[in-house]
């Protein structure tokens, strides 16, 4: 699936999110998350935030039985960003990790992310750094 | 084979779809294999919102400018593919895929 001109930010309500153009691919069995099997991977060519444009982001997903795993890679000058983590929705206790870093530029936020979580909808990402650093050198 | 040239519904809200092709073994559904077109007039958000309303739907629809729906379903009942494209000023997206309703399962690209 291709995607030009979109506006996810009135669609989806995200606040200062304009429009973003990208890919989508999804190849699965089954609808229900804690028993699926997907492959499916976004990329997202451009996306206008906060009246930056940000460029070629992926994200890919692979699950099995309720058990998934990501990876969310970026490489804009504006935003560089390597995480990849899993999820465990396949039991009634949700627990989940990510690792990896996140930087957005200009601005004054850089995350290097270590997170493990378990229990119902505790997996934050950006409320619980374990490393913050105010600015980028 | 059912054959159907063109088949049009319009709500009184204003939503139109049209409908075009052909569908064979209808009455034999596991062999049964179509080709079938569809497009939409221009979709509204208040257009749409009042259908919803009708089916007793409680579903709020996120803001979106005017919209057109088009595609193509073809192959088995049981395991169509389709292609669908969707205009407006809020975005496009040019989507095919094909589906195994028995099996569950799917491809979306």
């Amino acid at each position: 699936m291709t995607y030009s001109g979109l506006e996810l930010g009135t669609l989806a309500g995200i606040k200062d999110m304009e429009r973003i153009s990208g890919s989508l691919d999804a190849e699965g069995r089954g609808f229900s998350v804690d028993s699926m099997n997907i492959i499916a991977s976004v990329t997202i060519d451009t996306a206008r935030y906060r009246g930056y444009n940000y460029h070629g982001i992926t994200v890919g997903l692979d699950g099995a039985a309720g058990l998934y795993s990501f990876a969310i890679d970026a490489a804009d000058t504006s935003l560089k960003c390597n995480l990849e983590g899993m999820a465990d929705l396949g039991d009634s206790l949700v627990s989940g990790s990510i690792s990896g870093f996140l930087a957005l530029m200009p601005g004054d936020l850089i995350w290097s992310v270590a997170y493990r979580s378990e229990g119902r909808l505790k997996l934050k990402l950006p409320a619980f750094p374990v490393e913050s650093t105010p600015r980028l050198p | 084979m059912l054959n159907i040239s063109e088949f049009s519904v319009k709500h009184s809200s204003g939503l139109g779809l049209v409908v075009a092709g052909e569908i064979s073994n209808l009455t034999k559904p596991l062999s049964s294999v179509c080709s079938v077109d569809f497009r939409t007039e221009n979709v509204t958000h208040a257009r749409l919102t009042e259908l919803i309303k009708i089916t007793g739907a409680a579903v709020k629809l996120p803001g979106f400018e005017p919209l057109t729906l088009r595609g193509t379903i073809t192959d088995s009942l049981f395991s169509p593919s389709f292609s669908v494209t969707v205009s407006g000023n809020s975005g496009n997206i040019a989507a095919e895929g094909s589906m195994d309703i028995r099996d569950k399962a799917y491809t979306f690209q």
